[in-house]
Parts: structure tokens; C-alpha cells; sequence
């Protein structure tokens, strides 16, 4: 039986370890999210990565390569759509910062939320307006195309997360101290606003890598919902870092024979076991607390 | 700090702020809620921009920081002895792991602080007082020449107070500068050796055996 799984996974190897990829990538990112109180720009840049994409299809036919390309294989270009994904991840990441430090008196939950409605319009209209959008509605909002990732499409997302992971590995320490403590490092003499800035650019390209290689709604679970499992049960940050990874990885394993024998889209699927997980976690944490 | 105003765009707090403060220095600041004590620490910090005016800070400065319990996230799932290490990121480098030394000092610092059992202790199991002693931890382990307190012993036991006292004693008598807010003027008499007063929109300096007295608290809270 479990020959016979590996025996049907070989057609969807490239979606497989694309899988494994986002999965222990992606919730390391979502920590540093949680860590600093920022969980829903965990949900509303994804969104806007994914209407970046939407306008990168819309406007294939304005690219005589690109365009050329989609009519030779029937995708556009990788890099074509990165392009599009991640200036849109970050377009909105370099917006909710501002917003966030603008706004003294709270709220910024409030526009994340009007920003991700704003985005998942903008996404549909793109699409619907767009020569080609209809083909690629299901498989790149609906989260169902990771099985398609083809050898090109892994090697750019295995380059993109492992400069991601390079990133947050060296930034590790800043990183956490200003998520605990900002004014500390201010007072510590650290250059807060030159780490902001490469943190947010190492955001802006793992969720666009995410949001082009397994959709907006895996990449919304694989940030949020590790993380929040973890965080039930973590004792220290490296227990945080770990739980999350393994939460994540579990989802992203078990999400495929559900979604190979049950045929059920794998991003929801994944979703799903994640959210069981998070829900097992919380269960045991709450036990654990319990006097 | 040369005829600043402190406080936010479009909302001043403090105005004609003339104020040095140096190595010597074991300065209390008192004041009523809303006065502008955080909104001066949070200037001398480099977190807030002047107004106006003008701040000059020493090249060799290496400040130290232990800020109010109450702007950190409670459920960070950070150990007691990962907040204090913290404290040691401005020597460390990026990609070095962390030197044996430097390791020591943070462990020195919490045991200073009574608190190296608790090193493995999630932070947010912590008491109100044990958090507030290993934040003084990690500012003891940062190696500061000065040192900026914001309301350390607020709600801490007499125990717990000594303690820190204590400690920012000894830091003091080896060359720091500290400035404390504190609601416990009386706890800072005969440790002092200067006050400040936030009210009515100015710092104003005033003697510390005056004003760390129990008149002294009066003209605080009127």
C-alpha cells in the first residue's frame, strides 16, 4: 500500500517536495508574524500577493514573451508571475507598516481586514477580465495547484525560501529582540529601521513564493495555523520554531494521500489537518495549564 | 538636552527641556500619571524625536533599558534566561553563536537578581516582580554606562525592591549612570543623588533629599 502511495506520487515528485519546501518554511515565517503581534498580515498579504498574480495574468497578453511562452506550454514564465506576486506582497507589506506606525491609537486589525476584502476583489475582478484568468481561477485561488509544479517552478521556489530561510537565520536575534522589546533595541543601539526593512523584504518573497507555488490558501494555513498550534504548548523559542515546523510538516505529508485517494483539492486539505493539529494543541495546553 | 519640546506630532507633552545627565548621575524622576515621564525616557532612548530643540548624546554611550512591564507581550513564549540574553545582542555579531563570556554575564546578571532557578521559566509564568527583576537582568547583562528604569519596583514586593535597589546600587558605584521612574520616592532616599520632576509640562530639577521625602510626595501628587 504504502509502495503503491510513493508509486502515485511519483507523477507529483515536484509538487511533493515543493510541499515539504513551503511547509517548513513558511510557519518559520509565520513565528516571526506571531512573534510580533502581526498574525493577520498573515492573511491579508497572501491575498494581495495572489491579486498581484491575478494582474500578472491580466496583463500577459501587453508581454510579447511572456505571452508567447503561455501560448507555446500553456503557463506563463515563472519569473513572469514572481515579479507580479512578490512587488504585490510587498507593496502591501510596505502599506500596513506605515499604517501600523501611523496609528498610535490601534485599529490596524480593522484595515487588515478592509485590505484583504479590497485584495480578494481586486484578485476576482483581475481574473474575470483577464484572457486567460478563467483557466487559472481554480488552480491558483482555490489552492489546488501544487500538484502542477513542474521542475522550473521548484527550483525557483526551492531558491526563493532558501534565501528566505538564509535571511531569517541571520537575523534571528534582531529580529526577536525588536518583536519583544522595540524600544530596546532602539536603546540598544541596534539599526531597528534597516532590519525592518530586510524583514519585510524576506516576508514579501516567502509569501510570494508561496502564493505562486500552492495558492493563497495554503500559504494563509502554513503561516497561521503552526504557529498558533505551537504556541499552545512551545516552552521556549526554539520549542516554538520546532513545534511549528513539525505541525506544518505533518498538514503539508498528510494532505497528500487525502488529497490522492479522496480527490480533494491538497492546499484545503492541508488546511484542514492543520487546523485539527491546532485544535489538538490547544486542548493540550489548556490540560497542561489546568492546576 | 538643550530647550527641547517632548511628545508626539501635533500633541506636546514636555516643553524647555534643559537637562545633562552623565555617568555620575543616580537620578530619580517622579511625577503624576500623564505627566511625560515615559514620553522623557522614551526621548532619551532615541525612540521619540525632540520637537524642537536639541539632543547631544555621548559616542561612547552604551545605554541600558528596563521598560515598563506593561508594553510587553505577556504570552511571548521566551524563557527568563532567552529575555536576559537578549540583552547581549549589541556586542554580539549576526551569525557568531553567542561567546562563553557573554553567556556567563547573563547568567551572572539573573543570579544577581535571585532568579537562576528560574532560568528555564517561560516568562509569562513568571510573577509581576520576577519579570520585573529579569528585566533588570538583561539591562545588568547589556554592560550599560547608563542605565533608563521606567517604574522597575511598581507592584513589586519589598523583598523584590531591595533587590533591584540593591543592584542598581552597585552598577552606579561602578561608574553608570541611572535614571529611575518611580512612584516609590521614599525607597530612592539616601541612594539618589538627584530628582526630577515632570509637571505642568516642564522637568524640573529639585533637590532630592526635598523632594524623596514624604513632603516630597505631596508636591508630586498635587
Amino acid at each position: 500500500m504504502i509502495a503503491q502511495f510513493f508509486s502515485d506520487l511519483e507523477l507529483f515528485r515536484h509538487g511533493f517536495f515543493a510541499s515539504l519546501v513551503l511547509g517548513a518554511v513558511l510557519p518559520l515565517v509565520g513565528t516571526v508574524l506571531f512573534l510580533r503581534r502581526s498574525a493577520f498580515l498573515g492573511v491579508a498579504v497572501p491575498q494581495f500577493s495572489a491579486a498581484g498574480l491575478a494582474l500578472g495574468l491580466l496583463a500577459l497578453p501587453w508581454f510579447s514573451g511572456p505571452w508567447a511562452e503561455y501560448l507555446e506550454h500553456g503557463h506563463p514564465p515563472t519569473w513572469y508571475l514572481f515579479v507580479f506576486t512578490a512587488s504585490a506582497a510587498l507593496a502591501a507589506l510596505l502599506v500596513f507598516a506605515r499604517i501600523e506606525a501611523a496609528s498610535r491609537r490601534g485599529g490596524s486589525e480593522a484595515r487588515l481586514a478592509a485590505g484583504f476584502v479590497l485584495a480578494s476583489a481586486l484578485a476576482l475582478v483581475f481574473l474575470s477580465a483577464s484572457a486567460v484568468g478563467p483557466q487559472f481561477l481554480e488552480a491558483y485561488l482555490r489552492g489546488g495547484q501544487i500538484l502542477l509544479v513542474d521542475s522550473h517552478g521548484l527550483e525557483i521556489g526551492a531558491g526563493v525560501f532558501a534565501l528566505v530561510l538564509l535571511g531569517l537565520w541571520a537575523l534571528r536575534r534582531p529580529v526577536l529582540l525588536i518583536a519583544f522589546d522595540p524600544d530596546a533595541a532602539v536603546a540598544f543601539g541596534l539599526p531597528v529601521a534597516r532590519y525592518e526593512a530586510s524583514l519585510l523584504l524576506l516576508l514579501g518573497l516567502a509569501i510570494a513564493g508561496g502564493v505562486m507555488t500552492a495558492g493563497p490558501v495554503l500559504v494563509f494555513g502554513l503561516l497561521f495555523l503552526p504557529p498558533l498550534a505551537a504556541r499552545q504548548v512551545a516552552g521556549s523559542i526554539p520549542g516554538f520554531l520546532v513545534l511549528s515546523v513539525l505541525v506544518s510538516l505533518l498538514s503539508v505529508l498528510g494532505a497528500w494521500p487525502v488529497s490522492l485517494y479522496c480527490n480533494q483539492p491538497y492546499g484545503p486539505g492541508a488546511v484542514l489537518l492543520a487546523s485539527l493539529l491546532a485544535v489538538c494543541s490547544w486542548a493540550a495546553g489548556r490540560r497542561r495549564r489546568a492546576p | 538636552m538643550r530647550q527641547a519640546a517632548l511628545g508626539y506630532p501635533g500633541a506636546g507633552v514636555l516643553q524647555g527641556v534643559d537637562l545633562t545627565l552623565g555617568t555620575g548621575d543616580y537620578v530619580a524622576l517622579l511625577g503624576g500619571n500623564g505627566s511625560g515621564k515615559t514620553t522623557l525616557v522614551r526621548t532619551l532612548l532615541g525612540v521619540l524625536d525632540p520637537l524642537s530643540g536639541a539632543i547631544e548624546r555621548s559616542p561612547a554611550l552604551r545605554l541600558g533599558y528596563v521598560p515598563q512591564q506593561a508594553a510587553l507581550d505577556p504570552l511571548f513564549p521566551i524563557t527568563a534566561l532567552e529575555v536576559v540574553e537578549l540583552g547581549l545582542l549589541r556586542d554580539a555579531g549576526l551569525l557568531r553563536p553567542l561567546a562563553a563570556a557573554a553567556r556567563e554575564r547573563a547568567l551572572d546578571a539573573l543570579a544577581r537578581m535571585h532568579l537562576g532557578e528560574q532560568r528555564r521559566k517561560l516568562y509569562g509564568q513568571l510573577s509581576g516582580g520576577q519579570q520585573r527583576r529579569v528585566l533588570v537582568a538583561r539591562a545588568l547583562a547589556s554592560d550599560p554606562n547608563f542605565l533608563l528604569l521606567d517604574e522597575p519596583t511598581a507592584g513589586v514586593d519589598a523583598r523584590a525592591t531591595d533587590i533591584i535597589l540593591q543592584a542598581l546600587g552597585e552598577l552606579h558605584a561602578r561608574g553608570c549612570g541611572v535614571l529611575i521612574v518611580t512612584h516609590l520616592p521614599l525607597a530612592l532616599r539616601g541612594r539618589a543623588n538627584g530628582a526630577l520632576l515632570c509637571a505642568h509640562g516642564q522637568v524640573l530639577r529639585r533637590a532630592p533629599e526635598r523632594l524623596l521625602s514624604p513632603e516630597g510626595v505631596l508636591e508630586v501628587f498635587q
